[in-house]
């Protein structure tokens, strides 16, 4: 890539890479590390096969939601992350609700309102668009407990948006 | 798919609000021009490092086991890891990184998967053997 191919990758990709790392990381130093170490790997990677422009977006994205949770779990330690995904695993009613002239702003405070682990598991299913396997193979956890987390914490954010 | 989760699709890129850090893009080109430049010691004696590094792993393991946790047994396989990885030279490229972890990732790591009724001594045991193996692993890709 020359210097200009890179600029222009740089600015089509670092934001959502950002604010992907942001939402799991929680700190701005991190995030930022952790979207330029994405961005560089990929820039490294000397695969033979090119990749279309949603398979690059959705490289970069796993690769960042993978270095971030990485990074979490380093920051948190490992007793520390355990306990975190110590929840109940029972079932909870699917809940949904009428979400027209919602502002994004509501949601969003709704959302980071929300305490862990929901706060990382809704951002990753919502926004970042895992699935509760792939979840699961990054942070280590069986899938029935990220289903769990992910069922409570939506019923939290409708409660949330219902005040 | 609930309206809630139709919501959080169809508004994504709303939600990517945040910004770096005023200079985010001159750090970025400073880390790439790093990242670009030739690895500062020849291939050869690079691989003899983490070699000799690798060769290490069960005496970390033997010491982690000293304090006979299976978290301090699986705490210092990550830090052993970590340290593989950043013995890879800059200009590895991403075929050694993936290489190693394929060799060291677990989808479900052992050390979450053993059963309670194990008392913490056996789980140790059964722990050190086998972070010992995936160290070994990684002592045999870089002795290639």
């Amino acid at each position: 890539m020359t210097r200009q191919e890179i600029t222009a990758f740089y600015e089509q990709y670092h934001q959502r890479l950002y604010n992907t790392a942001w939402r799991i990381l929680q700190n701005s130093d991190d995030a930022e590390e952790v979207m330029q170490d994405t961005l560089l790997k990929y820039i490294g990677r000397k695969d033979p096969a090119p990749l279309s422009a949603p398979q690059i977006g959705a490289w970069l994205s796993r690769t960042c939601v993978r270095a971030s949770i990485d990074r979490l779990r380093e920051r948190k330690r490992r007793a520390d992350f355990l306990e975190l995904y110590a929840v109940d695993e029972t079932e909870v009613e699917e809940g949904d609700m009428p979400m027209e002239g919602i502002d994004v702003p509501t949601v969003l405070k709704a959302l980071e309102g929300l305490e862990e682990p929901y706060r990382l598991i809704l951002n990753l299913v919502l926004l970042d668009g895992l699935d509760y396997e792939e979840i699961s193979a990054f942070t280590g956890k069986k899938e029935v407990t990220i289903r769990s987390i992910y069922s409570r914490g939506r019923v939290k954010l409708i409660e949330r948006l219902r005040k | 798919m609930t309206e809630l989760e139709q919501y959080f699709r169809s508004h994504a890129e709303e939600f990517d609000v945040m910004e770096p850090a005023q200079g985010h893009e001159d750090r970025f080109f400073a880390r790439l021009e790093e990242a670009q430049k030739p690895a500062r010691r020849p291939w050869r004696i690079v691989w003899g490092s983490v070699a000799a590094a690798a060769a290490l792993s069960a005496l970390f393991v033997v010491n982690a086991m000293r304090r006979n946790t299976p978290e301090a047994i699986y705490l210092t396989y990550m830090d052993r890891v970590s340290q593989l990885y950043s013995a890879c030279p800059a200009d590895a490229g991403t075929d050694w990184d993936e290489t190693l972890a394929s060799l060291t990732e677990e989808a479900n790591p052992l050390f979450l998967q053993l059963p309670e009724e194990m008392s913490r001594v056996q789980k140790a045991r059964v722990l050190k053997a086998h972070y010992a193996s995936l160290l070994d692993g990684a002592k045999q890709l870089a002795d290639q």
